[in-house]
Formats: structure tokens, sequence, C-alpha cells
């Protein structure tokens, strides 16, 4: 059977350290899957493998039926998985509205030559990328929609930040959305927003979700299921009750703070 | 007493002598303008005719400085203790003042006492029997010494009274003083505009005497600048008044009729060349040559240009006095506003669906309105200014313009490649080195390949030919960036001038000879030689170079090159291609700069290697840093500044490298941003966007979390 999305013994070595070892993972389409697990357990790197940030040391990676190892970057968001990065890292120099409209390039074609004659189909073009950015931004509300809209996305707060970046990925068109740790940094109420947002994002837009994230309120609120990660490896994978009663999961948890 | 006290003075000892220290780099400075001969070069102009020479003015700017740098210090200092009351703080600074004074005066009196006893010619070339002269104002060495140090003093004072003048005033009297000395530096080049026929020859004489500004031209100019920088303020309200106006009263598609009646006077224009010669044709009133002498409208404009084809090589070959000049100009206004009324009444009923009235208008529409009229205006303005520059300027201020547009053009195919995608390229000369031989292969008779090409021929090819190599000298670096970039870009500017010049390619490019007999470009029976006619092709090639550059920076390519310019890595990751962009970005840097050559081939008629040295690179990369990276205004002060000035200030040429760096590294501390900066760097807005959050917050009542 073929998934929506699926890994399979998937290993990264970094010189002497496996920060990912023979992993293995299906999701379905519409499906909110979290990862956690504690602190260097190798989920940032899962995401750089999956979105080809770094080479695969072993193992593939395939996305609706597209075997996506060994493709660039941005070939891989071309077939539709788009991410958001733990430390934020927008286009600061950009609008808001640019940034977001960064997610349409890659599913337009527009040129030098359509740019400089400025030709029907490049106007048009160009006013639909506008037009399915704000569209994008909207559904974060007035936060970002708005008179805010042609503002530097340097001007924004921490919280704002993250939301644009997931703006940025959701306007690249993706079926499926990789954040990570989306509500690191927010306060207790933004948090509680950023899970109803993600909610919001599977039934409103048709999104499927990987999200890595800490809290385990968030977890336990969004996911339909969860797999926890230690020294790169699978260590428990099922609903959130399962996950966060497995002994292994609690033991790499307590067994990493006690050190 | 107690100790703090005594800490306190003993700080403020400390800082007394971080501010002797400014003096002493100041006075050191004096020195060592004076050693490598820029004040003895100055020296043989006047500022002021017979009153102050540029090498004295240079050394009162420097201790001037000096002065004022320690104080701003000091002010500084006395902020962080807050210890005395203001009365004492004025001594104290008055003092700080001439003390440093003092010590740049001092410096440089012991200079001068010591290149008086001790010759050190064989070292110093420049400490001259001349310099010497300079600095002892011609007296001998105790006067000299004594008026010196008096002179610091006075300095010191004049700078403290200075920086104790209301900000207002202070404005005024650096607005007047830095115009006649910029009048001062610039009297060469003005001498010659001034010097054309048709310039009335009261205003030169006025204006310069024997060496130098004259007294009284630059009182008058003191006081005029003066005026006009205290009505500034006003200025653009009026302008904006005056648009508001003209928008009301036009308030119809502007453009259009514009157009129209540009299109009338140039008619009416083509049709007196010919009725001129051609006795049997009538004079229509309209026609009657002082209507159509100046060049207050682009159909005026299109006539100065036929002129410059024709050898009329000044704008007031028609109109012999400055009388008859001011008559036609109004004359001019008085045909233009009638005509364009007509027509705006006209268009109006024409078009009766869309028929404005202003007081209908909405305040949106209205703004609109202005707008647009105030673009149209400068439009018009512009392209009438640009379009007879090289007639009111005459020849030589021509040659200047042409190569500030080479720079310039230039200047815009390399901002896409620094600017636009940020990669870091000190080879640019390699691209206008290849469009410059390329065209000149296809062109010269006398090249090897004898194929004698019309320029506009070989222009696409030359422009494709280079657009393919800068793709080529990309690839290979497409996984560097950053300062391993631009040393390997660097190398390959100088490899490109190496080859040109090696035995290998001897037989195509001809070595250190180069190519010769590159013809002129020509369209039709006209050709472009001379700077005053090049000029007309540099500013359609910078025009359309800065038409493209805006075109693309505004558009999903621009924006792909501005996402990879930020962060190449989230750029990929958000589905742009980077190599294709950085490819896409060298090869149309390449193309507009391979333009730049073309036009400088056959410009010079002949080409040799050594024109395209890593000094190309250096100063068009540097214009681009001035002007403010990824900023075409920029591009185009810069170009200004650092190609325009260097030839127009016969001085300073010798000195031109070291004023380059010398400008890069005071750009660098003060205005990284460059001299235009982007308009969008508001940091403020973070607080209010945390407050609208915070606002939000409270006001949203989130659905239950869970599904
Ligand atoms: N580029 C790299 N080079 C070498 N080692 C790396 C690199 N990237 C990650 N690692 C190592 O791989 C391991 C896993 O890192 P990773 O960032 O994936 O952890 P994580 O699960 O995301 O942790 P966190 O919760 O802190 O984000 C860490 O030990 C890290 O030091
Ligand atoms: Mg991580």
């Amino acid at each position: 059977m073929k998934h929506f999305f699926e890994c399979k013994n998937l290993s990264k070595d970094f010189g002497g350290l496996t920060a990912v070892n023979q992993f293995n993972f299906h999701m379905k389409q519409g499906e909110i899957v979290s990862i956690i697990g504690p602190n260097g357990a190798g989920k940032t790197t899962f995401f750089n493998l999956i979105t080809g940030l770094y080479p695969v040391t072993s193992g593939e990676i395939t996305f609706n039926g597209h075997n996506i190892v060994g493709l660039s970057p941005y070939q891989i968001t071309e077939l539709g998985i788009a991410r958001t990065f733990q430390a934020v890292r927008l286009f600061t120099d950009m609008t808001i509205l640019e940034n977001a409209m960064i997610g349409q390039h890659c599913r337009t074609n527009s040129g030098v030559i359509g740019a400089i004659l400025q030709s029907s189909d490049h106007i048009k073009e160009e006013e639909h990328i506008k037009q399915y950015a704000k569209n994008q931004l909207e559904f974060f509300g007035s936060r970002l929609s708005g008179y805010r809209m042609n503002q530097p996305a340097s001007v924004l707060s921490y919280a704002n930040r993250r939301r644009l970046e997931i703006a940025r990925a959701m306007s690249t068109e993706a079926q499926l959305l990789l954040l990570d740790e989306p509500a690191a940094g927010m306060n207790p109420k933004e948090t509680i927003e950023i899970a109803n947002l993600i909610g919001r994002l599977r039934d409103e837009r048709g999104f499927s979700i990987l999200v890595i994230e800490h809290d385990m309120q968030v977890v336990k609120d969004v996911s339909d299921h969860v797999i926890a990660m230690d020294y790169g490896g699978k260590i428990a994978e099922g609903d959130y009750y399962t996950v966060a009663n497995d002994d292994r999961v609690i033991e790499a948890y307590l067994g990493r703070s006690d050190n | 007493m107690n100790t703090s006290e005594h800490k306190t003075i003993n700080n403020i000892q400390q800082d007394l002598l971080k501010c002797i220290r400014i003096g002493v780099y100041a006075g050191i400075i004096c020195i060592f303008v004076a050693l490598i001969g820029m004040v003895e070069k100055f020296n043989s102009r006047d500022i002021i005719s017979e009153v102050i020479s540029m090498g004295h003015t240079l050394l009162v700017i420097i201790t001037l400085s000096g002065t004022i740098l320690t104080i701003q210090q000091f002010r500084q200092i006395s902020l962080e203790y807050k210890h005395s009351s203001n009365g004492i703080n004025y001594l104290w600074e008055l003092l700080v003042g001439i003390f440093t004074g003092l010590i740049i005066s001092s410096i440089l009196a012991i200079f001068v006492v010591f290149i008086n006893e001790i010759d050190i010619r064989p070292i110093f070339i420049n400490a001259s029997p001349t310099l010497l002269t300079i600095l002892t104002f011609d007296k001998d060495i105790y006067t000299a010494t004594m008026n010196l140090l008096v002179l610091g003093v006075v300095l010191g004072f004049i700078g403290t009274l200075f920086l104790n003048l209301p900000g207002k005033l202070r404005l005024l009297l650096i607005a007047g003083i830095s115009s006649v000395i910029i009048l001062g530096m610039f009297q060469d080049i003005i001498t010659i505009i001034l010097s054309k026929d048709g310039w009335p020859k009261i205003l030169l004489n006025f204006l310069i005497d024997k060496n130098g500004v004259s007294v009284t031209a630059s009182i008058v100019i003191f006081i005029l600048i003066v005026i006009t920088t205290s009505i500034y303020p006003y200025l653009p309200t009026a302008y904006e008044n005056t648009m508001r106006l003209v928008a009301i009263y036009h308030s119809i598609n502007l453009r259009i009729s514009m157009y129209i009646m540009l299109a009338i006077t140039l008619l009416l224009r083509i049709y007196w060349f010919i009725a001129i010669s051609d006795k049997n044709l009538p004079m229509l009133p309209l026609c009657r040559e002082g209507y159509i002498t100046t060049n207050a409208t682009l159909g005026q404009c299109a006539i100065v240009v036929y002129n410059q084809f024709n050898n009329v090589t000044n704008l007031f070959a028609n109109s012999t006095s400055i009388i008859n000049l001011i008559i036609t100009i109004s004359e001019l206004i008085l045909v233009g506003s009638i005509s364009y009324s007509i027509i705006s009444i006209l268009w109006k009923s024409l078009r009766k669906t869309k028929s404005y009235n202003t007081n209908n208008l909405s305040e949106l529409e209205h703004q609109t309105l202005i707008i647009k009229t105030k673009r149209n205006f400068s439009i018009v303005m512009g392209s009438a200014l640009l379009l007879s520059l090289p007639m009111l300027l005459g020849v030589f201020p021509s040659e200047v313009l042409v190569n500030i547009g080479i720079y310039m053009l230039m200047g815009f195919g390399l901002n896409i490649v620094v600017g636009n995608a940020g990669l870091l390229d000190l080879g640019h000369v390699a691209f206008f080195a290849v469009g410059a031989y390329t065209t000149a292969l296809l062109t010269s008779p006398r090249a090897s390949l004898e194929l004698g090409l019309s320029f506009w021929a070989a222009l696409p090819i030359v422009i494709v030919i280079t657009g393919l190599t800068g793709i080529l000298v990309a690839t290979p670096v497409l996984r560097m960036r950053g300062d391993y970039l631009a040393i390997v870009t660097l190398g390959f500017g100088e490899i490109a001038r190496f080859l040109f010049l090696s035995d290998w390619f001897k037989p195509w490019l001809g070595g250190a000879q180069g190519i010769i007999k590159i013809p002129p470009i020509s369209i039709g029976s006209i050709e472009f030689i001379g700077p005053h006619r090049i000029y007309y092709l540099i500013i359609l090639f910078a025009l359309i170079a800065l038409f493209i550059s805006v075109r693309i920076k505004d558009s999903r390519v621009g924006r792909a090159w501005m996402a990879m310019k930020a962060d190449e890595k989230v750029a990929e990751t958000m589905g742009i291609n980077t190599v294709y962009y950085k490819l896409l970005a060298f090869g149309m840097g390449a193309m507009i700069a391979s333009i730049s050559g073309a036009i400088f081939a056959t410009k010079l008629g002949t080409i040799f290697p050594h024109s395209f040295n890593v000094l190309v690179s250096i100063t068009a990369l540097s214009l681009i840093i001035v002007g403010g990276i990824g900023n075409l205004t920029g591009v185009i002060i810069g170009a200004l500044v650092l190609v325009g000035l260097p030839e127009l200030l016969r001085e300073f040429s010798e000195f031109r490298l070291l004023i380059y760096g010398t400008l890069l590294i005071v750009m660098m501390l003060l205005r990284p941003e460059g001299l235009v900066p982007k308009s969008n760097t508001n940091t403020m807005i973070k607080d209010q966007d945390l407050i609208q959050d915070a606002w939000v917050e409270n006001s949203t009542i989130y659905s239950h979390v869970k599904r």
C-alpha cells in the first residue's frame, strides 16, 4: 500500500554522530502528527532531511509516490512540502506581504521578459500572487493583514514572526506542512491560539501537518498521532495517551533531565 | 572633602586627555595632507579670489572639525558627570575649544619650524619651499609661528562659538559657507561653461575673478543661499499647492493632453524648419522663431537634440541675449498653457462619461490626481533638462557626463548582481571588457574578423555573448558567498584582462595594442562622434537599464533575488531555484555592463586591455556602496559623486584613490546604508505591533481549543 508520506530506514550521520538512525515513519493525508523528544533527539534534522537541506545518508523518503531523496529543496517544495524553522528565519528586509508572496514563487512562472513588458499575463499573475498571499495572511486575522501588510517583516513581534512563517509556508500551496516548534517562545495564551490554529489549518485549509512540539498541552490538543524520538530513533508511537505514558518516553525525558 | 568629588575630577582629567587626542590627530592629519602635497596642489587656486586659497581652506576645515569634534566629545563627558551649571560649562567648552585649536596649530607650527630648519625633501618630496611659503604666509619664521598659534586660538574660538549657535542659524551658516566653497572648488568648470557663447558674459565676470570666486559674488551667493535655506521649509508646501491648483484646473487625463500638446509643438517646430529653407511656405504665426527657441517642453527638446546633430552646439543660437531668452520662455509658457487648456476642455467634452468635477472628487481621487500632475511635471522638466544639458554645458562637461553615464550603466548592471541578488562581484570589469572587445571585433574593419558590422547589428550579438560569459563565470562560483565570492570574482576580472593581453589571443584581440578603428555609432547619416552626441546614447541606454531594473525589482524575479540575498537556504526551501536565479543575475548584470562597454569602445575608437583594470570594478562597486546598496537612485548619485566629482575637480584627481578610500571608510562608519538609504527601516513599529497584539488578544474570544 502506498502511503501519503513515508520514510524507510532513514539515517543521517554527522561524522561520528548519528542524528537520525534507521527511522521509519508514515502518515496519511489529512493527519496531524506530532513529533516529541528531548533536545538533540534529531527532530529538526529529520525535517532538514525531508526538505532536502541535508543530504540523506541512507534510507528513502517518498511523498505522494515520488521518491524525494536527492532532490533539491526547491523541487521538494514544488512537490508540495513546506516548512517553518525552529529559529524564525524570515526575509526581514521584505514586507510582510512580500514574505507571503515568496511562497507562491514555485506555483507561478512569469520571468524577466514579462516583468519588463508588463504583459497582461504577468500583471494577472502578479495580481493572483498578491491575492493568494493576502488570503493566507488573512487566515491570521488582523495580526498580519490590513495596514501591516506593507511594513517590513522586521517590525513584527516574535509571535507574529512565527505566524508569518506559517503564512509563508501556506502560500506554497503545499499539501504537507512541517512546523518546527511553532509554539516555542510564546506565552500561554498564544500557545493555546497556536494549537487552535494548527487544527484550523487542517480543517479549513486541508493541510496535512507534521509538527515538532515541546509543549505537551499543544501535542495533546492537536495530534491524531504522536511519535517520540530519542537518539535519532523512534522510541514510541501511537495516540497521545499511549506515548505520554510510555516508560521509555518518560525515561528519555526524565533521564535526560537528570544528567 | 569627599572621595567621589575627587574621583570625578580625576576622571575628567582623563577624559580631557581623550579630547586632546582628537586635537593631536587633527594636527597630524594637517601635516599628512601637507606632506602628500595636497595643500600645495590645492593652493594654486583661491576659493575667494585673493582672500583665501583652497589649501588654506583645507587646513582651516580640518582645524575646525577637530575643535568641533573635541567639544562634542567634551559635551558627552560632562553629560555623564552632570557636575556643573550651564555657565561653567560654556566657559569650559570655550577653554577646551581654544585649547584644541592651539594644539592643532602648535603641531603645525612645530612642523613649520622643523621643515624650515631641516630639509626633509629627500624623503618627503612635497615638503618644498612652496609649502613653507604657504604655511608661513610668506612671513619670517618667528612671525609665522606666532601667527599660526593665534590663528589656532581664533579658530578654536570660532569652532566653539559655532557649536553654541542655535541650530537653525548653524544650518544657515553651513549652507552659505559650503556653497561658496563648492563654487570655489568648481570654478574651473563654471568658467568653461559660462564662457560658452550664449551665456551672458556679465555672469562670468561677476562670479569669477582672477583666481577664484570674486569677493562680491561670494557675499551675494552667501546671502542668496542663506535666504533660500531659510525659506526652504516652505518650498515643498508651495510646490504642493501649485500642483494642486494645476490638478484642479486640468482635472482630466493629464498625460494624454500633455502628449497632444507636445506633439503639436513638435509639429510646429518641424514646420518651422521646413519653412525656413523653403521660402514658398508661409510662416505660421505660432512658428515664429521666438516661440520655439527655448527648451521648456519635450517638443523643444527634440529640436535641441536636432540642433546638436547639425553642429549647432549652442542652446542660445537663436536667441542672442538673455532678455530675448526670457521673453521666449514666457511666451512659450503662455502658448503652452493656452493650448493645454484648450486640449483639456476638448478632452473633457469628448469623454463625457468621466467628466471630473473637482467638487465631487473624493479626497483619494484628488490625491492621485495631484500625484499624477507632479509626476508628469517632473517627467517633462526632467527630460527637458536631461536633453538640453550638453548644449547648456558644452563639450568638456558633456565628456564628464558621458563618463558618468558609462559608469552608471555599469552600475545598474552590477546593482542587479550585488544589490538585488546579494552576490558580491568584484570582477564586473570583465563583462564591461567583453562587451567592449566583442563590439570592437564585430564592428572594426581592422579587427581580425574583418566583419565591419554596424553597431546596431553587433549589439544583440554583444549582449548575448556577454550574457553567456556572465553565466559561464557564475557557474563555478555558485556555491560561494560573501568574501570568497568577492575574491574569486576579483580573480576573474584580472584573468579577463590577462587573456585580452595574452600572446595567445593576440591574433584576434591584438594583445597590448588592442583593437583600433572602431567606427562610431550611427543612425542613418547621423554619426555619434563627440561627447555631446554620445551623451544621448548613454542617456538612452541608461534610462532603458533603469527602466528594466525598476520593473524587475518589483516582480516575481526581483522578489526571488531579494529572498535569496536575505537567506539563501530559506529561499531554496520556499521553492526558489537559487542556482537559476544566481545565473540569471550574473547574466543580466553582464548584459547591461556589456552595453556600457560597447559604447565605451565606440566612444574611444580604440581599446586596450589596460583600460579594463581592477579599478573599474572597484569604482563601480564603490558607487553602489556610496549610493546605498540595492538602491537605483543611489546608483545615479553614486556615479555623479564618484565619477563626476573627480573629473570636475582638477586638483582632486591626483588624490582620487585617497579620497575614495576615506569616503568609503567614513561612509561605512557613519552611514552604512549609503547616501540614499531605503525608506522602510522603521524599527519603532515593533512596540506598536506588540500593543496591537495585546489588543487583539484581549478582544478576541477564542473558540474552544479542542475540535
Ligand atoms: N549540521 C550539523 N552538523 C553536525 N551535527 C549536527 C548538525 N545538525 C544537527 N546536529 C546534531 O544532531 C543532533 C540532533 O540535532 P537536532 O537539531 O535535530 O535536534 P532536535 O531534536 O531538533 O533538538 P531541539 O529540541 O533542541 O531542537 C544534535 O546532537 C546536533 O548537535
Ligand atoms: Mg530542533
